[in-house]
């Protein structure tokens, strides 16, 4: 790392080419005499630190700190201290909320003086590092971002008798939701909705392992109880110890409407039977994938009708909280409620019914999870 | 969460509510204790009255560190919820459930 450069502004050339004199040894120092020529001077030399005179002829000093950084002449982050022979607080008061982050009272003390220059020099690097990192992270979260959305169907099977519906909506740029469908030649249709544990990077990079097992796994077989154990074994030796993900894992014929599945510890998806108005819930499966070897899971069958509806969801629904985490969750049984109220509109409304409704319970609270939703209806 | 020895089984008891905001403190303090020695431990759920997706996680992160370290993980006194949550999550078939804390301690094979 460099010398860093401070600006001195001080209209008094004594006091002037006195802090010059102090601060020379260590930094880089530049002066100006007026606040018109701090201005001009900043924007040319792009100052670590400005020590700033208030009373000047022209621009005082809380107009020049305004100057500076109104302009964007230098960048908020640098560190202005106010030069001040003023000993009233409320000029002092004023200057830190002008955005000053320290002052010095004149005369000047030469210890005082130089701990304060390095002290907020030291905070300056300190806090440049940390945005620096904060800018690579959001690169990888954005690059985090992208691989999950690669990771997402481009668009639905478009299929006489089925019809799909999806709410997303990560909590983070790159949450730990995910969803696949796949049409295997035999016309079986494979539908799957996973939750890995976290959000963020690595769960991205989970979505995407699991992305690859899924397809090889099911390669041979969409049989669920089989494709399930499968991916349990691969994702137990592939997954860190902490991870783990749930999965619901459904496969529907669309001619015989013949609909098997299978539940990995996931939320129970709720099953509208448009015959009675019933709603059953799919529970036929075993364990959550990856977390332990040599799970076995049961396979749930059942025929499907016109006007059926299948509600896949994660866990961030019904744990969904209002503000402060006052009193129940969202909860299962509103869920189901309101599912149920909208289950005569069209699939994307009957979700968009959902989603205001929670919307409107959690009021202002950020999700701390996220919100996913697959609706599958047979026309 | 408070942490009791009694003989050679380490007792953990879980607080009113295993959430999203405590699961990463049980889980790391688990997985500390694991990794130093082979880890007899009895999570005892008696003052939890609401257990999420995320206190779930921290359990099967937790018995898996143990695992993993030769170690072995008892639950006790789950609430109706935690046992419903179990249940749903299918992860009774891995967890060691127990009603009474003394049968849980008395549980580990040697």
């Amino acid at each position: 790392m460099g010398r860093s450069k401070i600006m001195v502004v001080e209209d008094h050339p004594v006091s002037r080419k006195m802090l010059e004199a102090m601060l020379r040894r260590n930094y880089d120092v530049v002066c100006a005499s007026s606040g018109q020529e701090a201005v001009q001077l900043a924007k040319a030399t792009r100052p670590d630190l400005v020590l700033l005179d208030i009373e000047m002829p022209g621009m005082d000093g809380f107009e020049t700190v305004e100057a500076l950084r109104v302009g964007g002449v230098i960048d908020l982050a640098v560190p202005v201290i106010f030069l001040t022979a003023r000993e009233d607080s409320a000029s002092k008061e004023q200057g830190l909320e002008a955005g000053a982050v320290d002052y010095i009272t004149k005369p000047y003390d030469k210890h005082e003086l130089s701990i304060k220059v390095k002290n907020h020099l030291a905070l300056y690097e300190a806090r440049k590092e940390i945005d620096a990192k904060n800018r690579i992270m959001e690169r990888e979260m954005e690059m985090a971002s992208q691989l999950q959305k690669s990771l997402l169907p481009a668009s639905f099977p478009a299929d006489d008798r089925l019809e799909f519906a999806v709410v997303y909506k990560p909590v983070s740029e790159a949450g730990g939701d995910f969803y696949d469908l796949i049409q295997f030649p035999n016309s079986w249709l494979a539908f799957a909705q996973v939750d890995v544990s976290g959000h963020g990077v690595a769960s991205a990079m989970i979505g995407a392992m699991f992305k690859m097992v899924f397809h090889s796994v099911t390669r041979n077989d969409c049989t669920p109880s089989l494709v399930l154990a499968a991916l349990n074994e691969e994702l137990f030796s592939v997954l860190p110890d902490s991870d783990f993900l749930t999965l619901f894992y459904g496969t529907i014929h669309p001619d015989s409407l013949d609909f098997v599945f299978s539940n990995a510890g996931h939320p129970r998806p709720f099953l509208y039977r448009s015959r009675d108005g019933a709603i059953e819930e799919l529970s036929a499966g075993g364990p959550l994938l990856g977390a332990f070897p040599g799970m076995v899971y049961d396979e749930g069958r059942t025929r499907l009708n016109a006007g059926d509806r299948i509600l896949v969801f994660t866990d961030g629904i019904p744990e969904a909280c209002k503000p402060g985490n006052e009193g129940e969750p969202y909860s299962l049984e509103r869920l189901k409620r309101i599912f149920h109220e909208h289950v005569h509109l069209p699939p994307a409304e009957n979700l968009q019914r959902i989603m205001l409704d929670l919307e409107e319970f959690a009021g202002e609270t950020v999700f701390e999870d996220d919100v996913t939703m697959l609706l599958i209806s047979v026309r | 969460m408070d942490i009791e020895k009694r003989g050679t089984v380490t007792i953990i008891r879980t607080d009113e509510r295993l959430d999203a905001i405590v699961a990463p403190q049980f889980k790391d303090t688990v997985k500390k204790m694991a990794e130093e020695s082979a880890l007899h431990l009895v999570v005892d759920l008696a003052k939890t009255r609401f257990i999420d997706s995320s206190g779930c996680g921290a359990l099967v992160a937790s018995i898996r560190a143990l695992l993993k370290n030769g170690g072995e993980m008892k639950i006790a006194r789950p609430s109706a919820q935690a046992k419903t949550l179990f249940e749903l999550t299918r992860l009774h078939r891995v967890f060691e459930i127990f009603d009474d804390l003394d049968q849980a301690v008395n549980s580990f094979s040697s």
